[in-house]
């Protein structure tokens, strides 16, 4: 563009045009800078709306906590509510079955015999004084027993250990399979 | 004007994570754009009562101190400041007009010359105020001679109704801004921007030339 702004109008149209701007301007009240009044009410507001918006944020902020300071009582008092209900589902021994239990995969041992009423009798014998729990499911003539706690170094349970075949550091629940051989 | 401002550090205010400077930030901005956002909206809608085109355009920047989205680089800053008022003015006046169930004004599409209509009543202009325009005008003429500033005045209130973003620019450049500023302005190029100028001006003069041969 090689056209100059000042070719439409001379020098004094222009001083015409500027007034007339400058006039309309004025009545207008269009101002060439902000105000130290404008700024001053500018100001305000935008501190009405930073207190709006810590106030909101403080608000939320209290939701927050007091829905977490709930759910941390909620916990703390469920933990009070439910120990003595698990105490009174654990067993015969001090010791925590459930935490053998939970630290011991289960092992399954599977024996065919002719008499699995009297393998089964056999073994409750041998479980008997040996802070052993057992619990025999009989269906027809098959049966699945669970023995537990089979506890690391208790002496008074290797008869059972050695008449189920399983090795000497077996911990945990062992669930048997009797099962009869077919005709 | 603008050109004074330390975009680099207002940037860093702006997107930082203090609130107290991220406000003055806003402040600044405030101080430093108001003026050129209110003459383009002033001139743009002129039924429009000053205090409330003021208020709106707090409004605006209020809106720019909530904002989560913000420019890219300190660069672009102007360009998104202006943007973002000019958005938020527009949609609060609409509110306002839905409110009121008032037609929303657009801009005047730009035509050709101006009729005969528009030169007849900017000759009525100067007839009315005892000027006859086939008759030169006797120098040295006062600061603004009356006469003739009724006839420019007829002529440019129907050029500024006609084309009001065509007047914004030249009252603009009347100003003395630069051409920078009058760009972020009109949101054009600098380029486009001085074209745009030239045109406005050759289509302004139509509207008031018979008045101002009586100062020749």
């Amino acid at each position: 563009m090689t056209q100059k702004d000042d070719d439409v109008f001379n020098q004094e149209e222009e001083r015409y045009l500027k007034s007339y701007y400058q006039k309309l301007d004025q009545q207008w009240g269009v101002d060439p800078s902000t105000s130290e009044a404008q700024l001053a009410q500018f100001r305000e507001r935008l501190n009405q709306e930073r207190t709006k918006n810590a106030s909101w944020r403080f608000s939320w902020k209290f939701f927050m906590t007091a829905l977490l300071a709930a759910f941390s009582m909620g916990l703390l008092s469920s933990r009070w509510i439910m120990v003595p209900e698990l105490v009174a589902t654990r067993g015969i021994e001090p010791t925590s079955h459930s935490e053998v239990s939970a630290n011991s995969p289960p092992k399954i041992v599977s024996i065919t015999t002719l008499e699995p009423k009297a393998y089964t009798e056999h073994l409750i014998d041998l479980t008997k004084d040996a802070g052993l729990e057992v619990t025999v499911i009989t269906s027809g003539q098959n049966r699945q027993i669970s023995v537990k706690p089979f506890l690391k170094g208790d002496a008074r349970q290797d008869k059972a250990r050695e008449f189920l075949g399983i090795d000497a550091d077996t911990i945990g629940v062992v669930t048997v399979i009797l099962s009869q051989p077919s005709p | 004007m603008l050109e004074s401002l330390d975009l680099n550090g207002l940037y860093r205010d702006l997107v930082g994570i203090h609130l107290g400077r991220k406000a003055d930030a806003v402040t600044r901005l405030y101080q430093h754009f108001r003026p050129l956002l209110f003459k383009k909206l002033r001139y743009q809608y002129q039924a429009i009562q000053e205090t409330d085109l003021q208020d709106v355009i707090q409004e605006a920047f209020v809106k720019i101190y909530n904002t989560k989205s913000y420019p890219k680089d300190a660069a672009s800053m102007s360009a998104w400041v202006f943007r973002v008022c000019e958005n938020a003015c527009l949609d609060l006046l609409r509110k306002a007009y839905r409110k009121h169930e008032m037609e929303w004004p657009e801009w005047p599409i730009d035509s050709e010359a101006p009729s005969a209509e528009v030169e007849l009543q900017a000759s009525a202009g100067l007839q009315e105020a005892g000027v006859d325009s086939d008759q030169p005008v006797s120098r040295p003429l006062t600061p603004l001679n009356r006469a003739v500033e009724f006839c420019v005045s007829s002529g440019m209130s129907l050029f500024s109704s006609q084309y009001p973003e065509r007047a914004l620019a030249i009252s603009l450049a009347m100003d003395g801004l630069s051409m920078s500023a009058i760009a972020l302005t009109l949101d054009r190029t600098e380029a486009a921007t001085r074209q745009f100028i030239y045109e406005s001006k050759k289509k302004l003069a139509p509207f008031i030339q018979h008045c101002l041969e009586q100062l020749r």
